[in-house]
């Protein structure tokens, strides 16, 4: 029985497949939006940024599968192109705010006198609602792709690091760490072998909620207008032009904002059952 | 507890510097020197020389953010650089619409949730409890505008119960505002109850385990008794927290909602002024909803500690 409840718990991703069918679906959706993103030129597409590649406003048709913008653009093509800005979000915001979010966490839980100072800093920018700044920080450096990945960060790391930290003070107190301590361990060497490894699955989790929230900010960014450049064929972009004439043409809305939630909601679904896998205990 | 009240209000005055801070910062990160964005596209460098001496350009950083905390305390947000008007005017002209939405959606979500939440932890892991379980999953991960075009298509473009967009103001009939706002309400309010739902889920089952609940069960007092007086009163502080948190959600959601139904508030001003790259505004705009977000926090954390003799003042 012993081997049981051995400390390190092994995270067997075949059996939480089986045992979650809603989870292998979210898994299959999130990898369809990583192929379309990746294999887009050769899906059937045309130029996404050329105008008059299709008839204007043309309806759904089996050469335009979704058929076209009010400037003649397929919106098939536009989708699938949109997928890689938000993976690219998605992908970049996730690993550069868990990156940092990690170095200031630990920082602040291990070095005592810089805590307060830090943690006050990651109060005022939590204190700004999240939209609010990215918006403000990217109509003010200017809508580009890096500048929304920045935006995007600025918003989500201060959580990283706050979590990270209430990780390493709560660790700290374990006996493990009090026995590391009397037997000479240095801070680095506490941190790499008994405070990192049992920060891990927590940073794992925030990487699918955090990559969720980056999609969906840089959608809301650029559906008001303060995203990516106009030109770019992003899903929310998309749907910031098919505003004007969606009584009409719901289509150029609504596909683009059915990719979207699936987008989300798949990384949601995969996020809720690591976090369940990592830390059975949490039951609710 | 005076003393802890005391020092709750101050603790938000660091929050708030480093809040102007990063505002007052922002004007920094704009390519280019600020007296020429200030100035606009259009100045001539006369003009650009006379921002550069309003905003005190040749003295130090430190100085001149004092200098504009200064102004900002006395109530001078600043100009608009499009109009001319100043930003604080400005803001009072849309600050209805957003408001009204923002005090809808938090009746509907709180009126909504704190029940919803109290029946799927009654009915923990059954039927009602998994139907709940996956509609606050889809509010988490539906973009509020994805949601409000989806709604506007069904209840305004196809039923035609609603107005598909606009705003009619209280003042000209109660009746019209609330066919006007009901819908955009619903939409904000959709993340924001399922944040509330699951927090209260979660904090009624915390307590239902609790050994007093079953004392009380077993004193035979009614079950209604037992979760509202027992249950429902000590899981209260988690959700009071989060109805306080969630304003922050209700505040990105307001400003992108309005966008969707073409609602004349503080979320279309901020759009409108991003696209006349019309800085004034967007600092204006970020620094006071960060100052609502955090007075209602301030409010709900005072208003909890005069209320919960529990609470612990150290």
């Amino acid at each position: 029985m012993e081997h049981d409840i051995a400390p390190q718990r092994r995270f067997d991703i075949g059996r939480i497949l089986r045992r979650e069918p809603l989870t292998a679906l979210a898994v299959l959706v999130l990898l369809a939006i990583c192929f379309m993103a990746i294999f887009a030129p050769w899906l059937g597409t045309t130029d996404p940024i050329a105008l008059g590649t299709a008839p204007r406003m043309a309806s759904p048709s089996a050469e335009h599968w979704f058929g076209a913008d009010q400037i003649g653009r397929d919106l098939y093509t536009r989708v699938l192109y949109g997928a890689r800005v938000s993976l690219i979000v998605g992908i970049a915001v996730s690993v550069i705010s868990i990156v940092i979010g990690l170095a200031i966490g630990l920082v602040s839980g291990a070095v005592r006198w810089l805590d307060g100072a830090i943690m006050r800093v990651m109060d005022g920018l939590m204190s700004i609602p999240s939209i609010l700044l990215a918006i403000a920080l990217v109509a003010i450096i200017g809508g580009s792709l890096h500048t929304v990945i920045i935006a995007i960060t600025i918003v989500e790391f201060p959580r990283v690091a706050r979590m990270v930290r209430a990780n390493v003070l709560s660790v700290r107190e374990h006996l493990f760490v009090e026995a590391a301590v009397t037997v000479g361990s240095t801070m680095p060497q506490i941190i790499w072998r008994h405070i990192l490894p049992n920060t891990v699955g927590l940073l794992v989790v925030q990487t699918a909620y955090i990559f969720a929230q980056a999609i969906m900010i840089e959608a809301g960014l650029s559906f008001i207008g303060a995203g990516v450049p106009p030109e770019t064929p992003s899903w929310g972009n998309i749907m910031a032009e098919g505003r004007v004439l969606w009584q009409v043409k719901p289509g150029i809305v609504l596909i683009p904002a059915a990719f979207l939630t699936m987008a989300v909601l798949a990384v949601n679904i995969i996020g809720d059952s690591l976090r369940d896998a990592l830390d059975p205990r949490q039951n609710h | 507890m005076l003393i802890y009240c005391l020092k709750r209000i101050l603790s938000t005055i660091p929050v708030m510097i480093v809040v102007a801070l990063c505002v007052f910062s922002l004007l920094y990160l704009a390519p280019g020197d600020p007296a020429t964005v200030l100035a606009g596209e259009q100045a001539s460098s006369a003009e650009i020389e006379q921002v550069r001496i309003a905003l005190g350009l040749d003295q130090p950083f430190p100085l001149r953010f004092v200098e504009w905390s200064k102004q900002v305390l006395s109530g001078n947000l600043g100009v608009s650089i499009f109009s001319g008007i100043p930003v604080l005017e400005l803001i009072r002209q849309r600050l209805e619409p957003t408001i009204a939405l923002m005090i809808t959606s938090t009746i509907i979500s709180v009126l909504v949730a704190v029940p919803m939440g109290i029946l799927a932890a009654r009915h923990h892991n059954r039927l009602l409890d998994r139907i709940v379980n996956v509609v606050t999953a889809l509010g988490f991960s539906v973009p509020v505008f994805v949601i409000g075009y989806v709604l506007a298509w069904i209840f305004a473009v196809h039923l035609r119960w609603l107005p598909v967009q606009g705003y009619s103001p209280i003042s000209e009939g109660f009746a019209d505002f609330l066919r006007g706002i009901i819908m955009p309400a619903i939409v904000v309010a959709f993340s924001y109850f399922s944040l509330i739902t699951r927090v209260t889920r979660s904090a009624m089952l915390d307590v239902m385990r609790q050994d007093y609940v079953r004392t009380a069960r077993a004193k035979g007092i009614s079950e209604r008794s037992v979760l509202f007086d027992h249950a429902l009163r000590n899981a209260s502080m988690p959700i009071v927290t989060v109805v306080g948190l969630g304003v922050a959600l209700l505040i990105s959601g307001s400003l992108i909602t309005e966008t969707v139904f073409a609602i004349p508030g503080i979320g279309r001003l901020t759009a409108d002024a991003i696209l006349r790259r019309d800085y004034p505004i967007i600092q204006g705009v970020v620094l006071l909803f960060s100052l609502l977000y955090v007075l209602v926090n301030l409010l709900i954390d005072l208003l909890y500690t005069l209320l919960d003799p529990r609470v612990n003042f150290q």
